[in-house]
């Protein structure tokens, strides 16, 4: 098994830029019209958290649960997995996360908003409008067609994006546990965009590097706490 | 959209010289194309002798890495095809893949029921890489469905992954009569040391490895032991990957390239690496018509000598 550490990222990539691309077009066509429903959670849940409220925090955890969970059941299962062996895999990893973020918007004790800096609000909400209308519109930028564009809810760049915003959001050390595996996901698929030079790469670079720096000011917060 | 995206895609497989003719006539290839190039005689290809048997290979072959892992796309799979078609039209043989390559097995597997089976000139060449000894088998078995074939003429143990085991698993299917020939493979300049252990101890026919006008490594150690013990050789990246055009595309080609019937880099870069004794034929991949067209130029006309292959090293390092 240590033989395929000798693999560098360049060998794990094994489709063109243009042969993504135009999966993504046929699965866009494939799944017409979910498109609308996405649309439609995306701008749901984008309205919730412009809006923060006690309860709806619930219905932000359940919708990207499900968008997960789509992602990997049917994105990376039924059709990334035509281009790359590894998909199925990424499939099950999408599928936890999926399950975990509805378990805990199902559970008796809500998440609650954290109440952070201004700025920091600010900066969710950004992250928040990336994943679900700018991220997708740039993808026009790399000449695709709109039916090659990566919608929230149903491709992982943009769910990977509105997932950081959410955990930006709510207190609670169990957050953590939530973050493991968008962590390591931005690490596959922004080494796989960065080598394919796609948008993605700085897209999912950002929405870590922005979470990472937020868990950097809280821990130095925390800190300068105790010192005082 | 490419040029090469606009083929008419004939619903029937390409199995004439005529209708190969009219396919790249409507991409304006045709008048592009020297007349030699067009030649499905088998008479003025450049062979190399690689068995005891006397039995020879084209010395220009065909990757597939990334170029045919295209998933589902069926325009893509059948532009695919006109490639394939291409190349065995223009005298190819060897094509290699792998299960590493994604879709790519089976996306072969649709282009030859494009374009007819059998192709009397195939020379199939796939791997086994999973590092799970026990799963040798079953991966084997899903090449032989993919390509639609009872039998492949070579089988390699992708880059040393599990090669002891593996070995044995290939030595008993050629046993059987599943392979006819077995292989090992590396890439990028890895794992040389024991490649070359490979190469004299154990019963192998065929070893493929990285060579081009630039990476000449194997030159030192890993050639002559092929040589010594009468391995054919494969020699993967001839190109560096693309990166030999990224260097060089924009500088002139020598006025003496000519000499030894090369129209463009493609044919220079080809020509030096089947040139060398050792090695039995190159395996570049492309997704294009017009770029396998340029490809097997490689497979006619002269071959640099020794002294014209230093000339072309040189130049090149010149540059």
């Amino acid at each position: 098994m240590l033989e395929l550490l000798q693999f560098s990222l360049s060998d794990m990539v094994m489709y063109s830029r243009q042969t993504y691309i135009e999966m993504m077009g046929l699965y866009n066509q494939a799944i017409w019209p979910t498109q609308v429903p996405a649309m439609a959670l995306a701008l749901w849940l984008l309205y919730i958290v412009l809006n923060p409220g006690r309860q709806s925090i619930r219905v932000v955890f359940l919708g990207l649960g499900v968008a997960w969970l789509w992602s990997g059941l049917v994105f990376h299962m039924r059709h990334y997995s035509s281009i790359n062996w590894a998909a199925p895999a990424f499939g099950y990893l999408f599928a936890v996360q999926g399950f975990l973020l509805i378990a805990v918007g199902c559970f008796p004790k809500a998440p609650v908003w954290k109440a952070p800096r201004k700025w920091l609000v600010w900066v969710n909400q950004a992250l928040f409008i990336m994943a679900v209308l700018v991220y997708p519109l740039a993808c026009l930028l790399e000449g695709r067609t709109p039916m090659q564009l990566e919608l929230f809810a149903l491709t992982p760049a943009p769910t990977l994006i509105a997932t950081f915003a959410l955990l930006l959001f709510v207190d609670g050390h169990w957050r953590y546990w939530l973050v493991l595996i968008p962590v390591l996901w931005s690490f596959i698929s922004g080494s796989f965009s960065w080598e394919l030079e796609l948008l993605e790469a700085y897209a999912v670079f950002t929405a870590l590097l922005v979470w990472l720096m937020n868990v950097g000011s809280e821990v130095f917060r925390l800190n300068m706490r105790k010192a005082k | 959209m490419t040029d090469t995206d606009k083929l008419e895609l004939s619903e029937k497989p390409i199995t004439n010289r005529r209708t190969f003719l009219k396919t790249i006539a409507g991409v304006g290839l045709l008048s592009a194309t020297p007349q030699s190039l067009l030649s499905s005689d088998t008479d003025d290809l450049l062979l190399k002798k690689f068995s005891d048997t006397g039995e020879r290979l084209p010395v220009i072959g065909m990757g597939t890495w990334i170029t045919f892992n295209v998933g589902n796309n069926i325009q893509t799979r059948n532009q695919r095809t006109q490639v394939l078609g291409t190349f065995f039209k223009l005298g190819g043989g060897l094509v290699d893949s792998s299960p590493m390559y994604g879709s790519a097995e089976e996306v072969l597997g649709y282009a030859l029921d494009r374009l007819g089976r059998p192709q009397p000139s195939l020379f199939s060449a796939t791997k086994v890489w999973t590092p799970f000894a026990s799963r040798g088998e079953w991966q084997i078995e899903e090449s032989h469905k993919l390509w639609g074939l009872q039998q492949f003429d070579l089988y390699q143990i992708h880059n040393l992954v599990a090669w002891e085991h593996h070995l044995q698993t290939l030595q008993q299917h050629k046993h059987e009569g599943a392979i006819r020939y077995i292989g090992v493979t590396t890439s990028h300049g890895r794992r040389h040391q024991e490649l070359e252990q490979i190469i004299q101890t154990q019963p192998i026919d065929f070893v493929q490895l990285t060579y081009n006008i630039l990476d000449r490594e194997v030159e030192r150690r890993l050639l002559p032991a092929a040589i010594e013990k009468g391995v054919a050789v494969i020699a993967n990246r001839p190109f560096q990957g693309g990166d030999l055009f990224f260097k060089l595309a924009r500088k002139p080609l020598p006025k003496w390239a000519g000499d030894i019937d090369c129209q463009n880099w493609a044919g220079f870069f080809l020509k030096f690496v089947v040139s060398h004794h050792a090695i039995t034929c190159a395996i570049p991949a492309t997704s294009q018509v017009e770029h396998m067209i340029e490809n097997m130029g490689a497979l006619r006309g002269k071959l640099p000598d020794s002294k014209t292959r230093k000339r072309m090293a040189d130049y090149v390092a010149s540059l």
